[in-house]
C-alpha cells in the first residue's frame, strides 16, 4: 500500500460507509491530478499537505462538528454546570461529613481525625466535580451532534428574563450557604462527640472537659436548633437573595442560637469536676477563674458572630 | 496591522466562497480543474474545504455529479442543476445589491467627512 492509499484510507475509515467508495475514488483521482506525472514522494507530500489532516477532511465530509460544544449551546452548557455543580458539591460535602462523623473516632487523635476527614471530604468533592462535569459535557456533546443544524434545542434568551434578575448587592453567595450547612453539621457532630473530641490532655492522660450528663440534657435543644439552621439554609438556597421575611427569620434564628448557647454555657456544672481537678494539679493559677473566663469569651464570640450575621441580613433586605 | 488586514480579508472572502464555486460550475468541472479555475481567478480555496463543500451542494440539490471513465483516469464531474442555476442568479442579485449598498456607505461616508 503506498502512502496515497494510506492517506485515503485514513479519511474514508472515518466517514459513513455509504460514501466511502465514492470519496476514495475521487480523492485518488484528485491526488493523481495534483501530482501530475511526478511519482516522487515530494510531489505526493505536497499534494497531501494541501489536502491537510485526514481527520479534519473526514469530519468535513461527514459534516461532523470539529468542536465539543458549539456557540449555540455553550452558554446553556455553562449555565447547567453553574446550577448543578454547587448542588452536587453541597450534597456530597454534607453526606461525607455526616458519614465521617458517624465513624467511631475512639482510637484516633484530634489532628488525625481532622486530617482524615479533610482528605476524605476533599476526595469526595473532587470525585463529584469530575463526575458532574463529565456527565454534563457528555449530554451536551450528544445534543450537539443529534439536534439538526439550525435548530435551537433550548429556548433562546428573551429580554423579559431581565425582570427576574435580582440585584447583586442583595444576593446570597452559594459559598456562604454551603458554609451554613457544613457548619451546622460540624457543630452537631462536635456536640454529639464532645466526650471524645473536647478533652483535657495532661501528662497522666486525658479526660473529657465537659460534663456528658449536662450535654445530654440539652441535646433536644441542639437538634431543634440544627433543624432550624438547616431550614434557614434551604430557604436561603431557594430564594438566593435577602428578602424581608428571610432576614426576619434569620434574625430570629440568630437570637435563638445565642439563647441556646447561653443556656448551655451558663450551666454551673458544664465543665466536669474531674477535668477541673485534673487541671488544678497541673497549673498553679485558679482553675475556676480560667474556666469562667473561657466560657465567657466563647459566649461573647458567639454573640458577636450571630449579631453580625443577623445585621447583614436585615441591612441587605431593608436598605433599599 | 497587516495581520489584522489579512484576517479581515479572509473573513470577508469566506462568505463568497460558495458563490465563487457555483459560478464556475455552469460548465462541468472536476475537483482539480475547479481548484485551477478558482486559482486563475486569484481565489485560493483550501482543498480540504472544497471537496466536502461540493458534496454538501450536491446533497442540497444545487449541483449534480457524474463519473467520467472515458479519460485516462476516472474523474468526478460536478455541474449546476436547474435549482443551482436559480440559486446562483439569486445570489448574484444579492451580491450586486450588497456591493451597491457598501459602495454607497463607504463613499457616502467620505462625502460626509469632507463637507
Amino acid at each position: 500500500m503506498n502512502l496515497r492509499d494510506v492517506y485515503i484510507d485514513e479519511v474514508t475509515s472515518r466517514i459513513p460507509e455509504s460514501m466511502r467508495q465514492d470519496v476514495a475514488l475521487e480523492l485518488e483521482s484528485t491526488i493523481d491530478d495534483m501530482t501530475g506525472n511526478d511519482p516522487s514522494d515530494t510531489a505526493l507530500f505536497e499534494a497531501l499537505r494541501q489536502l491537510g489532516d485526514p481527520h479534519i477532511l473526514a469530519a468535513r465530509y461527514a459534516n461532523r462538528p470539529l468542536h465539543l460544544i458549539g456557540p449555540a449551546l455553550f452558554t446553556q452548557y455553562v449555565n447547567v454546570i453553574k446550577i448543578v455543580l454547587p448542588i452536587a458539591v453541597t450534597l456530597v460535602t454534607i453526606l461525607s461529613v455526616i458519614g465521617y462523623l458517624n465513624n467511631s473516632i475512639d482510637d484516633t487523635s484530634w489532628s488525625q481525625f481532622l486530617i482524615q476527614a479533610f482528605l476524605q471530604t476533599g476526595a469526595a468533592i473532587f470525585n463529584v466535580v469530575v463526575q458532574t462535569l463529565f456527565w454534563i459535557t457528555l449530554t451536551f456533546f450528544i445534543i450537539e451532534r443529534t439536534v439538526p443544524e439550525g435548530e435551537v434545542p433550548f429556548s433562546s434568551w428573551k429580554p423579559e428574563q431581565l425582570k427576574k434578575v435580582k440585584p447583586r448587592s442583595t444576593s446570597i453567595s452559594l459559598g456562604s450557604i454551603l458554609f451554613d450547612f457544613v457548619a451546622t453539621i460540624l457543630m452537631v457532630g462536635l456536640y454529639v462527640n464532645a466526650e471524645q473530641l473536647i478533652r483535657v490532655v495532661t501528662d497522666s492522660g486525658s479526660y473529657p472537659l465537659l460534663n456528658a450528663s449536662v450535654l445530654d440534657q440539652f441535646f433536644p435543644f441542639v437538634i431543634a436548633l440544627a433543624a432550624f439552621g438547616i431550614a434557614i439554609a434551604i430557604y436561603k438556597w431557594m430564594v438566593r437573595h435577602w428578602t424581608k421575611p428571610l432576614a426576619l427569620w434569620n434574625a430570629l434564628f440568630n437570637i435563638v442560637w445565642i439563647a441556646v448557647t447561653a443556656l448551655i454555657l451558663l450551666q454551673p456544672d458544664l465543665i466536669s469536676s474531674d477535668a477541673i481537678s485534673l487541671m488544678a494539679d497541673q497549673v498553679s493559677i485558679d482553675v475556676e477563674t480560667i474556666s469562667r473566663w473561657g466560657i465567657r469569651s466563647v459566649l461573647i464570640t458567639v454573640i458577636i458572630v450571630c449579631i453580625i450575621d443577623l445585621a447583614e441580613g436585615l441591612i441587605k433586605a431593608f436598605r433599599r | 496591522m497587516s495581520d489584522v488586514k489579512a484576517s479581515l480579508v479572509t473573513e470577508l472572502r469566506r462568505g463568497t466562497l460558495t458563490i465563487a464555486v457555483l459560478s464556475q460550475l455552469k460548465t462541468p468541472q472536476y475537483g482539480y480543474s475547479l481548484v485551477q479555475a478558482l486559482l486563475d481567478a486569484d481565489i485560493n480555496i483550501d482543498q480540504s474545504t472544497l471537496y466536502p463543500l461540493l458534496r454538501r451542494l450536491e446533497k442540497q440539490g444545487l449541483v449534480t455529479s457524474s463519473w467520467d471513465t472515458t479519460e485516462s483516469r476516472p474523474r468526478k464531474y460536478y455541474v449546476l442543476s436547474p435549482d443551482g442555476m436559480d440559486i446562483l442568479n439569486e445570489l448574484y442579485v444579492e451580491w450586486m445589491n450588497m456591493s451597491k449598498t457598501l459602495t454607497r456607505l463607504i463613499e457616502g461616508g467620505n462625502d460626509h467627512e469632507s463637507s
